[in-house]
């Protein structure tokens, strides 16, 4: 019977598949668990320069960092799109790719129109979907996330900001995927350059130490600023990172349950065919006899 | 006094120190104990921690912010 034998094969293959995404599984549970320590780690830093920069906020206006808040009416934008290395994690990287073409459309028409619209990708999967598109990707970052470190994302970041401050480009934005559980991400846009008004609080007037600044307030702010740009920068990328692993563990778990569900069938049509041989074999024997009798 | 570095990536170090000296960007200075209340940036060169024991520990750094408030040392590289 071939559609036995059919079926054991289709039975082995599935559960050696089953075996192959538990592991993934198991993988990306443990990279999720490192990410995330990651993303905490940088906290306590992250709060202190935001101290440090309510503390200084008053004298921002005449310092190096009021150009990175300068508006400009809008004719070149960049976009910083941020993906994953490696697929297999659901729609981790579609969402991306998607939420990068509506932002265009919605928010930078003109730009779009006008061709005037570059993109610079982190990871793989973005490149990959960007160069079949007719966007020029000034820069790709494709295996930045095999080992990630500070000094790597930081040489991306300052340059980045240098083309702002060039007038390169009249606005920055980051696309990327926020880590909000092992089990949800949610694809976001992050206004870059300039910075948001929003973000600096003059009100919001942290208790008044009596400092002394060293060599000024002007300088030091200018100097906060471009940081918490670069560490903002840093952060966005443990953020994608950690809601990859996340979503690949998701992907994996789902995949895992899914093969559960088909071997359990496979499994139930295999005993149905056997049964049905196995009476039909008999069948034949008691037929036999019964012709060789009469 | 207190002392923390932080980078980006982890807590460098963090522990009770009697003395630090930073390359500040106006020129080396050195903190002691009850130093008056600080905010200043840090130029590459060596942070030398000296615990109360009179130890020497060195920090490579290439640019950063310190802050001393209330015998505590925060530093940011």
């Amino acid at each position: 019977m071939g559609s036995l034998k059919e079926v054991r094969n289709r039975l082995v293959s599935v559960k050696s598949t089953q075996q192959i995404t538990k592991a993934m599984k198991v993988v990306s549970a443990a990279k999720l668990r490192k990410a995330q320590s990651r993303i905490v780690q940088m906290r306590p830093y992250a709060q202190k320069l935001q101290g440090m920069l309510s503390q200084l906020s008053g004298s921002l206006d005449g310092s190096d960092g009021k150009k990175f808040y300068q508006i400009r009416p809008v004719k070149k934008v960049l976009m910083i799109v941020i993906t994953s290395d490696r697929g297999l994690a659901g729609s981790f990287n579609s969402s991306i790719a998607k939420e990068t073409l509506r932002l265009m459309k919605e928010k930078y028409p003109a730009a779009l129109a006008a061709g005037n619209i570059d993109i610079i990708t982190v990871g793989k999967k973005g490149r990959d979907f960007f160069a079949k598109t007719k966007f020029t990707m000034v820069e790709e970052h494709a295996t930045l996330f095999t080992h990630l470190t500070f000094e790597a994302a930081d040489e991306i970041a300052q340059r980045i900001m240098q083309s702002f401050l060039d007038g390169k480009y009249d606005a920055i934005d980051l696309i990327y995927n926020k880590f909000k559980n092992a089990a949800v991400f949610i694809p976001s846009v992050e206004r870059f350059l300039p910075i948001p008004v929003e973000q600096v609080k003059p009100g919001a007037k942290a208790s008044k130490i009596d400092y002394i600044f060293e060599p000024s307030q002007e300088a030091i702010v200018g100097r906060l600023i471009s940081q918490s740009l670069r560490v903002n920068f840093f952060r966005t990328l443990l953020e994608s990172n950690a809601a990859e692993h996340g979503a690949r563990m998701t992907a994996m778990d789902k995949a895992t349950e899914n093969a559960e569900d088909l071997l359990r069938a496979l499994k139930l049509q295999y005993n149905k065919e056997r049964q049905a041989t196995i009476t039909k074999e008999i069948l034949e024997i008691v037929g036999g006899a019964q012709a060789l009798n009469s | 006094m207190q002392l923390e570095i932080l980078t980006p990536e982890q807590i460098l170090f963090s522990g009770e120190v009697s003395s630090v000296k930073f390359p500040g960007t106006a020129g080396q200075f050195e903190v002691l104990e009850n130093h008056a209340p600080i905010i200043s940036t840090i130029d590459a060169g060596k942070i030398r921690v000296r615990n109360a024991k009179g130890e020497d520990q060195y920090f490579e750094v290439n640019s950063g912010f310190v802050e001393v408030f209330k015998n505590k040392i925060t530093v940011m590289v």
